[in-house]
């Protein structure tokens, strides 16, 4: 077999696992007995690796907070000490199947959601979505009352979501998704249908736990029409496990920035990043008066959505988010054809209905970004520099991590070639 | 003489024109009456002769 | 400034609309900062907190649709308040047509895609064409300065697929009625034209047009098909797939002459054709083609008559005689200086006709691609004694389309010409296309008059001559384009080989009277 066809036979058991992945969400768990590799002092943060001394300052506060969540640490100034001097380590998310949106960070003692892959077998995890205040680590602000939340959830919020979700022997998600076709979502910054659907089938479950916080927990998780998000990144994460596993292919396989660097992995080279510096999200901002000079660069792995073919891959699906940061209808069909051309195949599952029918594109080739010059577009919320969300829209991933990864590739490839 | 039968069955058949350059030429064929699909090229990796040398190494995109 | 605020009671718009409106808001003039949204608990702190909270906003409810901004005037911002919905109501309904972003993903949506055309810069036709031909589709190559190699490659792997493979650098090709390229539109008729010069496909083609028969189909092989590397594929598939087809009942073969051992392979296929057949092939003699029961022409014109002749059809392109007398009226009143041709051609195949025709009568004429090296004009060398120039040579065309689609890279020619006192005769030709200039002749005709006033300010008179090649169904239609010139005084032929007779017979009447 020619290298040309090694590399089309593995992108396509890639595309396979991609589009035959059946996702159940099975459980909710501290992230220290969850998570393979999680130890007591390391934190997971979004995008590529990092040292501590480069945080952005939402990370910073992040970071800290969840020391002091964790009982690492007493102060912000002690954690962040710790942190210098590496007795805290910071690692990141996607090396360990999680992703972390925006500013989340994940400390062992974090609720994680469990999401199973029963087609390919692998396993991903991610920290619930706080809900709808501004005021939260997630967009890297901590304080008593971030911490109140933060215990809430970890305490009650874990104990009544884990039981139900055990009780309901496990949720699928590819049939939320397909449920869910044609209701306007494009599941990685618009889900409310998803999160609809999804509370659909927790509540009864939910009803049945017997704990004293049960009610509150019932409407947290029904008041928060963003839930859906965090478990389908728990979702992805556990497919791209097995991607990770398939050498010589060229597919997409994770992305996300850190405020400072954007990076991308590939399935062929694993956990080996591919960075650049982050771009910024351009859109509408929640304050009039934020400028583009407040911003902070692509903060957060919630764009593995995009590595499985949702959020900007699959816009056409969800065209009001257009509406809202600036675009029209047009360029949510042109987001999605864009990102035709750069994958190797279509979802089934969810068929858009004003898009002929067709199913999301999933599978980003680097061949063919690099080959074709077209960039994929990413949807995502933007940070403030200083900690907070500032806004929300989408950027073109940067080529210059796609360029770098065809370098890897071929390096890797002529090791395994023995060239 | 060799197997024409591909050749004669484009001469049978409605012309489709897949246009590979300028998209007047794409237009000029429609406003006669035939078929066009218009393919908007660009170099390989933006011309870029290194990546075209991987690209080409891992087998093309296509 | 003042802050406004509009507020409405009881009116619900959702955040995706009113973060929209925000930002459509304080993009309207006259506008410091706005905001728009419910009057949510959220809300009311946001616009606090960016100075614009008023104690009217505070009372609101959630149930209340706010919109406020800093503005410079009541007016401003009752202005910006109504771009707010006037946005909301505007969609663009414009129907964009598609493009795609390769071969692959055209043909995969458009699965009866039959013919690829290809333009693309030489060193990228290679890899175009095999995409093409990997899709099964027939290629039509317009990209020149493809290494013969590469040409030869292509055009095995047609083969090996039984597809055809028109050019590289394939100017002229009409398959199914639709003109390709640069080709004129044809009427369609029983004869199948091959050819390696796509002026010449197209000269002949526009005749039979015009004698009120036509083409089934015309295939372009490239000016390099048959040379020694090439081996003459196209020209060779194009004979047996015209010989099989139907619709085609004669066949015509054009090119300069080929290579020797191609032209020896070509003249055995020929000779076991079935279908009546005229072969012009510059240069080769009358014997050589004939031995091979083909009819023989001599030149381009000569080729499409002597086609005709094969349906008893007995058009004429006119006599020398018209052209003497034509000749005599055009010297009249030119100054006793004048005495050369200045050509100004569009391409090789007619200032090569050009050349040979006028040479004679000349005894020589300089060229920047002349008949013999050393008559050739330095790059760039101003005109001097008999010149004729090509304008579609790399030095005009580099960076720009052909001079057929451009019609600028040959304008500057008519009045540097003119300028010249000795200038008697300018010639020029005119192609007509779908993608070419709509109006070529109109475009040139100032020009033409301002030389004339040039010319009688010296009290001399410059003789124009053209030829416009194409037909009535083209859409700059040949009969529009000719009045255009000869209501500039221009003397048009019928030709370009006449036209050349008519430049060599002024040139003998300037030599007569001097």
């Amino acid at each position: 077999m020619t290298v040309g066809e090694k590399v089309a036979a593995a992108n396509q058991k890639v595309l396979d696992i991609m589009t035959k992945a059946r996702l159940v969400w099975t459980d909710v768990k501290p992230a220290i007995d969850a998570v393979p590799g999680m130890e007591k002092n390391l934190i997971l943060i979004p995008g590529p690796p990092i040292e501590p001394e480069d945080l952005p300052i939402p990370l910073k506060t992040a970071v800290c907070g969840a020391a002091i969540h964790d009982g690492l640490a007493k102060t912000m100034d002690d954690a962040w000490e710790m942190v210098l001097k590496r007795e805290i380590r910071i690692g990141s998310s996607q090396n360990y199947n999680c992703g972390n949106a925006a500013s989340s960070v994940m400390s062992p003692s974090m609720p994680v959601f469990v999401v199973e892959d029963r087609t390919n077998g692998g396993t991903g995890y991610c920290v619930p979505h706080p809900g709808s205040n501004p005021r939260v680590l997630r967009w890297g602000i901590y304080g008593d009352d971030v911490e109140e939340n933060l215990s809430f959830i970890r305490g009650d919020y874990a104990a009544v979501l884990g039981e139900a979700v055990r009780k309901s022997g496990g949720i699928d998600l590819i049939r939320i998704l397909s449920k869910t076709a044609g209701m306007g979502d494009e599941n990685h910054n618009r889900q409310p249908a998803a999160s609809m659907a999804l509370a659909l089938e927790l509540v009864p479950y939910m009803l049945d736990v017997d704990h004293p916080a049960r009610d509150r927990v019932i409407k947290e998780v029904c008041a928060n029409d963003r839930f859906f998000l965090h478990v389908m990144m728990a979702g992805v994460e556990a497919i791209m496990q097995s991607c990770k596993k398939v050498p010589y292919s060229t597919v997409m396989v994770g992305m996300g920035g850190n405020g400072i660097e954007f990076g991308i992995q590939t399935a062929g080279t694993g956990n080996r990043w591919y960075t650049t510096e982050a771009p910024k999200i351009t859109g509408t901002f929640l304050k009039p008066t934020t400028t583009e000079a407040d911003l902070l660069g692509y903060l957060g792995d919630s764009c593995v959505t995009e590595v499985w073919g949702l959020g900007g891959m699959s816009a056409i699906a969800g065209p009001s988010y257009l509406r809202m940061t600036g675009g029209t209808f047009r360029d949510a069909q042109e987001r999605t054809e864009k990102a035709r051309q750069v994958s190797l195949g279509e979802h089934t599952f969810a068929p858009v209905p004003w898009d002929d029918y067709r199913g999301f594109p999933v599978g980003v080739d680097v061949r063919k970004v690099v080959g074709l010059n077209v960039l994929p577009i990413s949807h995502g919320g933007s940070a403030l520099k200083t900690g907070g969300q500032a806004g929300a829209g989408a950027a073109e991933l940067p080529m210059a991590c796609f360029r770098e990864a065809v370098e890897g590739l071929v390096e890797e490839i002529r090791k395994l070639e023995g060239e | 003489m060799r197997d024409v039968s591909k050749i004669l069955s484009l001469f049978r058949s409605e012309l489709v024109t897949v246009n590979v350059g300028p998209r007047s030429f794409a237009e000029v064929l429609e406003k006669q009456g035939y078929e066009a699909v218009q393919v908007d090229w660009k170099p390989a990796a933006g011309g870029d002769k290194h990546m075209q040398e991987l690209l080409e190494y891992l087998g093309g995109w296509e | 400034m003042p802050i406004f605020t509009r507020i409405q009671k009881d009116r619900y718009i959702d955040s995706l609309e009113t973060l929209n409106q925000t930002a459509v808001l304080n993009d309207q003039p006259g506008i410091e900062s706005g905001y728009v949204g419910m009057a949510t608990n959220v809300f009311k702190e946001v616009i606090e907190e960016i100075g614009l909270g008023t104690p009217e906003i505070q009372s609101c409810t959630e149930a209340d649709y706010v919109i406020v901004a800093e503005a410079e005037s009541e007016e401003a911002f009752e202005k910006a308040v109504n771009e707010l919905t006037a946005g909301s109501a505007s969609s663009e309904e414009t129907e964009e047509k598609k493009y795609y972003s390769s071969i692959r993903s055209a043909v995969i949506e458009h699965p009866r895609a039959n013919l690829c055309q290809i333009a693309v810069p030489g060193e990228y036709a290679l890899e175009e064409v095999k995409k093409a031909l990997n899709a099964g589709l027939h290629c039509c190559v317009f990209s020149n300065n493809v290494p013969l190699d590469q040409e030869r490659e292509m055009k095995e792997l047609a083969r090996e697929k039984g597809l055809l493979c028109m050019g590289p650098d394939c100017g002229v090709a009409n398959i199914n009625g639709a003109a390709l390229v640069l080709s004129s539109i044809n009427n369609r008729g029983p004869f199948g034209i091959i050819g390696a010069s796509g002026t010449g496909i197209q000269h002949v083609a526009a005749i039979l047009h015009e004698a009120g028969t036509g083409v089934s189909q015309t295939i372009g092989t490239g000016g390099n098909d048959l040379k020694e590397p090439v081996g003459g594929i196209t020209m060779l598939m194009g004979i047996d797939a015209l010989e099989a087809d139907p619709e085609t009942k004669f066949i015509i073969l054009i090119s300069r002459k080929p290579a020797d051992s191609v032209l020896q392979k070509l003249l055995a296929r020929i000779r076991t054709m079935k279908k009546p057949r005229v072969v012009f092939f510059m240069g080769c003699d009358k014997e050589t083609i004939e031995e091979t029961g083909a009819v023989w022409a001599d030149n381009l014109d000569n080729c499409a008559l002597r086609a005709l002749e094969l349906i008893g059809n007995d058009y004429s392109l006119g006599d020398l005689e018209e052209l003497k007398e034509t000749a005599k009226e055009a010297v009249k009143g030119m100054a006793p200086e004048q005495k050369y041709v200045r050509a100004a051609y569009t391409g090789g195949t007619y200032l090569d006709e050009g050349m040979r025709t006028m040479w004679e009568a000349a005894g020589g004429i300089w060229s920047n691609a002349p008949l013999s090296p050393e008559w050739k004009l330095a790059d760039g060398e101003a005109s001097k004694g008999h010149t004729a120039i090509d304008y579609g040579e790399e030095e005009f065309t580099l960076g720009r389309p052909h001079p057929a689609i451009d019609a600028g890279i040959r304008r500057p020619a008519i009045l540097k010409e003119a300028a010249d006192p000795e200038t008697a005769v300018i010639v020029l030709d005119f192609i007509l296309t779908p993608p070419g200039h709509m109006d070529p002749c109109g475009f040139v005709v100032p020009d033409i008059k301002k030389a004339q006033e040039i010319a009688k300010e010296r009290g001399g008179k410059i003789a124009f001559v053209a030829s416009v090649l194409g037909t009535t169904a083209d859409w700059q239609d040949i009969r529009k384009q000719e009045e255009e010139l000869r209501e500039a005084g221009v003397y048009v032929c019928r030709t370009n080989y006449r036209a050349a007779l008519l430049a060599s017979e002024i040139i003998r009447l300037r030599k007569e009277a001097a």
